[in-house]
């Protein structure tokens, strides 16, 4: 188990679903009710640096992964969780991390995901030209 | 390009010519359509680059316009690259000064 | 005389600013509203209909001043995805030209930051010496920006032995003169009481907004990606990470042109070391899988995820730009700050430099809107004119 495996285990225990590390990667799955948990730990405990978030439209259900840098040893830390695609919802990290709060607002724009706790979510890329309804990066069913 | 006669305004009704360059999005169609119309004719619109000639790369993404700009202003001179060089450009402004002083 | 008014994504045709709205209180900055999306082009969701090669082409024109960071970033999270080994050449060439673009960008920051300021003399020099970067880039790359080099397993094209003469002669010119600006620039006692103490960030700002490049260097931050996540040749060649403590916008201007030495230094010894060798690992098939590539463009990091189903494209590309993480600092870094200076605040973290054109100001009593970007403009020229007086 590499440092920062057992560092992850310590601090997230049971919450951490699935884990997989490759190099300088590692790739984490928890569930979506315990974002705020998890984003602190990495976030101030392990001192990570935020880089953003990137969602997904995967059909069966959404994905978020939350990216994270190690930067004193050239890894990141990338945190997947699922959405049920009826209920798109999770909660907003930005008042642990005053530098999500532009991306969640991106998420919201283009995928209709809602932020709860989020102090200003409203559209960010100029969505009132948009068809009502219209999530750019949803698939089409 | 000043060594040209062309001059740089800060407003459109100080103009005789129209630049545009890049992808016309959704929002920035109907702007430019009222800008054009608050210029005081007559006013050439010269189209520059790839994306204001023809949507370029960008081309049936979401946010762009689906019409390009020759379909919303009078295009007199298109200048095609991506990016154009900078001589392209004023090789295209010269182009046009000489047609209009051939024409008149 | 003939009149030009130049309309586009650097100059967004707009009555009402979009980018960045100021409420003011008198005089004085109490809040700031920032929105974005005048040049949204939906790559992200282009990039699902493009096959990987063509991906490249597209992501070097998000930017066109990070046009090399995109494509290095992109190419190296596929290349991650295929864990293929990039040939030692292609990794020197990528280096010599990253290294070309951040001292472009970095002149022409200068440029800007001198109008903004008023001396248009730093403007003429920074643009000048930004000439012949342009130059030889054109000459290695066959154009000044969107080269082109960038490729799944290598560079597209190799450097030849004869044009590596003319390089290091004219960098070594451009060293000496760059040497003279920047004293100039740095010995100005106009400068120092223009750009000193204001758009500062704290240490903890940085971390806060997950700031990045000169903007988190300039608060004594020390992270750059080709030192913390090192890929191609950074870390076989010397240099160093340059930072300072004061967080100000003076702060980032010593930087930016300290970087420039640094970005001369890493060329000189790249061009000398280069080995023989392919510059291509010619790559057929890229596999299932994910793929992160992390690049350090001159505004800072640039972030490429890319998710693969095996056919030939991708399933998801996500990106993220260094400014998008910059330009949230602004709140900070704008509150109870003059007028005057807001243009330089908001210059001073690098935004595409159109960004800074849509600027506009709201009374914090009557909501009506009062001065324009070009307004800002004048108002803080007119304040070194001041200064300049005084003193």
């Amino acid at each position: 188990m590499s440092e920062w495996e057992e560092r992850l285990r310590q601090g997230l225990g049971e919450r951490i679903i699935k884990l997989s590390e490759l190099g300088r990667r590692i790739y984490i799955e928890v569930l979506s009710r315990d974002i705020k948990e998890v984003a602190r730990y990495i976030f101030q405990d392990l001192g990570a640096r935020f880089i953003t978030v990137s969602g997904m439209d995967k059909e069966r259900e959404f994905e978020l992964i939350y990216h994270f840098g190690l930067d004193s040893d050239g890894a990141v830390i990338s945190v997947r969780v699922k959405l049920d695609k009826n209920r798109l919802e999770i909660d907003s990290i930005s008042g642990i991390i005053k530098g999500a709060e532009f991306i969640e607002r991106e998420i919201y724009e283009l995928l209709g995901v809602g932020f709860k706790g989020h102090p200003n979510l409203r559209p960010l890329l100029g969505a009132e030209n948009w068809r009502e309804g219209f999530y750019p990066l949803r698939r089409n069913r | 390009m000043e060594r040209f006669g062309i001059l740089l305004v800060g407003s459109v009704r100080h103009a005789d010519v129209i630049l545009v360059s890049g992808a016309l999005n959704k929002k920035g169609a109907k702007r430019l359509k009222r800008l054009y119309e608050q210029a005081s004719k007559p006013c050439l619109v010269i189209a520059v680059g790839s994306c204001a000639v023809g949507q370029g790369i960008f081309r049936g993404s979401y946010p762009i316009s689906e019409r390009p700009v020759d379909e919303v202003l009078p295009v007199a001179c298109y200048v095609p690259g991506c990016p154009p060089k900078p001589e392209a450009i004023i090789a295209g402004v010269a182009k046009l000064l000489e047609k209009l002083r051939g024409e008149r | 005389m003939k009149s030009l008014i130049p309309i586009g994504p650097f100059h967004p045709l707009q009555e009402e600013p979009e980018l960045f709205l100021l409420e003011l209180d008198g005089e004085t900055v109490v809040g700031i509203d920032i929105q974005l999306g005048y040049n949204h082009r939906g790559i992200e969701k282009l990039s699902e209909a493009k096959t990987y090669e063509q991906i490249t082409f597209l992501v070097e024109r998000i930017c066109g001043i990070c046009s090399n960071s995109h494509p290095l970033a992109y190419v190296q999270a596929v290349e991650e995805i295929i864990r293929c080994e990039v040939p030692k050449r292609a990794l020197y060439i990528r280096a010599v030209i990253a290294e070309l673009e951040r001292i472009h960008s970095h002149l022409l920051w200068l440029g800007l930051a001198g109008h903004f300021l008023g001396y248009n003399t730093v403007w003429m020099w920074a643009w000048k010496y930004r000439e012949p970067v342009l130059e030889i880039l054109e000459l290695l790359t066959g154009n000044r920006n969107h080269y082109a080099m960038m490729k799944i397993g290598g560079v597209r094209r190799d450097i030849e032995r004869k044009n590596i003469e003319k390089v290091l002669k004219a960098l070594k010119e451009l060293e000496g003169k760059l040497s003279e600006l920047t004293q100039a620039i740095l010995d100005d006692p106009v400068l120092h009481l223009r750009l000193k103490g204001i758009g500062v960030l704290s240490r903890e700002d940085i971390r806060e907004y997950g700031a990045l490049g000169p903007t988190a260097r300039a608060s004594g931050v020390e992270i750059d990606v080709r030192k913390n996540h090192p890929y191609s040749v950074y870390n076989e060649v010397e240099w160093k990470v340059i930072t300072q403590e004061s967080g100000d916008v003076f702060g980032k201007a010593v930087v930016r042109c300290l970087e420039c030495f640094e970005s001369i230094k890493i060329i000189q010894q790249c061009l000398e070391k280069l080995p023989e060798g392919e510059i291509d690992a010619l790559v057929k098939e890229i596999p299932a899988g994910e793929g992160i590539g992390l690049a350090e463009a001159p505004r800072g990091e640039v972030f490429h995820y890319v998710l693969s189903d095996g056919s030939n494209q991708p399933l998801r590309h996500k990106i993220r730009a260094p400014s998008y993480m910059n330009i949230p600092t602004c709140q900070v870094s704008v509150q109870g700050a003059e007028l005057s200076d807001v243009v330089l605040i908001l210059a001073g973290i690098d935004p595409c430099y159109c960004c800074t054109e849509r600027l506009g100001v709201v009374d914090y009593r009557s909501k009506a809107r009062v001065m324009s970007g070009e307004d800002l403009v004048r108002l803080s020229q007119a304040k070194t004119a001041r200064i300049k007086k005084e003193l």
